[in-house]
């Protein structure tokens, strides 16, 4: 009988550990991103110890200088709409990495190309911007996150400029915890994904550039169609720097083309 | 004569002003024209030269989707509490 507990207390007690050592990814930061391929994990064998290593080896990394790319408008693409609606019990959450918005779990704001839908599942803000035209950054960057039932990853971007004053970001901004790793599961606050997108857009049929890209940040999983929006959002100035109250410098510096070009709809 | 002039006045200050305002609700551009390499647009010709790169595409971005598959509650779960 003793015997049977104790085995069932070992067991019970490698089965915890060794799920904790598969969720748990390595630390990172955004200032050591030129060696975020050699991070080890040492729970992990050979080749799985480096998790990250997509982020030095790939081929197709995010983000890229916009101005360095060929710009295809001669191939017919997929119609665009971001179907997102209000969101009535969205979370901020602080991921250690930046300021970020995560949907409910019933939410059905999707983003549709062509006929096939992908859920939107979070969204969240660089500073300064990750693309950059000619080398120059703009001062912040939205990423609407979006995966499907078959794990295909689509981000839309868009980019953001100082201008008028953004009441939605300040909304996100003033609900967002301070404290690393912290979620703020919000109490009446609705978001509409959509008051983010460009004014001047229509969200049900919007113009952009794509590519081929991946994640920007660990472990840079490719296999990420880019979606990148012609016209850029405003927040004001002291929004700005409310947000790099929060963080400053979370952006991976523009990667290499290796012969991808952008594709536009204009 | 005077009224028609006042009138004729009034009337380009409201045109200009109409144009102007239209122009401050439009958005900055991300990539300014002068900024952008573009592919030469002239002719069905070149539509049609670009047609089998334009199929390479489509299979790469079809084996890309298709390595991806497969990943879909950790990929969620992983995006939920990490930036992606």
């Amino acid at each position: 009988m003793n015997t049977k507990i104790l085995r069932n207390l070992a067991f019970t007690i490698f089965t915890c550990y060794a799920t904790a050592a598969v969720s748990e990814t390595p630390h990172w930061s955004h200032d050591e991103q030129s060696t975020w391929w050699a991070i080890q994990d040492a729970t992990q064998n050979v080749p799985l110890n480096y998790p990250f290593g997509a982020c030095g080896i790939g081929k197709h990394q995010s983000p890229i200088d916009l101005a360095s790319a060929t710009i295809n408008d001669t191939k017919p693409l997929n119609k665009l709409a971001a179907l997102y609606d209000t969101d009535t019990t969205p979370t901020f959450f602080n991921s250690g990495h930046g300021v970020q918005v995560n949907t409910s779990e019933n939410y059905a704001g999707a983003l549709m190309i062509g006929e096939e839908s992908f859920p939107l599942i979070q969204f969240h803000f660089h500073e300064p911007s990750e693309h950059v035209v000619e080398g120059k950054n703009f001062p912040a960057e939205l990423h609407y996150v979006h995966i499907n039932e078959d794990g295909r990853i689509i981000v839309l971007a868009v980019a953001v400029d100082i201008g008028e004053e953004n009441p939605i970001f300040g909304t996100i901004l003033d609900n967002t915890p301070h404290e690393e790793r912290s979620k703020n599961v919000s109490a009446g606050i609705q978001i509409n994904p959509a008051q983010l997108l460009p004014a001047d857009l229509n969200p049900a049929n919007l113009d952009y550039y794509t590519l081929a890209g991946s994640l920007t940040t660990p472990p840079c999983s490719e296999g990420v169609q880019w979606y990148l929006l012609p016209k850029v959002i405003t927040v004001s100035a002291a929004q700005l720097e409310q947000l790099k109250g929060f963080y400053t410098s979370n952006a991976r510096v523009a990667q290499d083309l290796n012969g991808r070009s952008l594709l536009s709809t204009h | 004569m005077l009224i028609k002039l006042f009138l004729a006045v009034s009337l380009s200050v409201s045109v200009a002003s109409c144009f102007a305002e239209s122009d401050g609700n439009k958005s900055k551009l991300l990539i300014d024209p002068s900024q952008q390499k573009r592919l030469s647009t002239d002719g069905s010709q070149q539509k049609q030269s670009l047609q089998p790169n334009a199929s390479t595409e489509n299979t790469d971005s079809q084996s890309s989707q298709n390595s991806n598959q497969g990943n879909k509650p950790s990929m969620i779960e992983y995006c939920r509490n990490h930036p992606c």
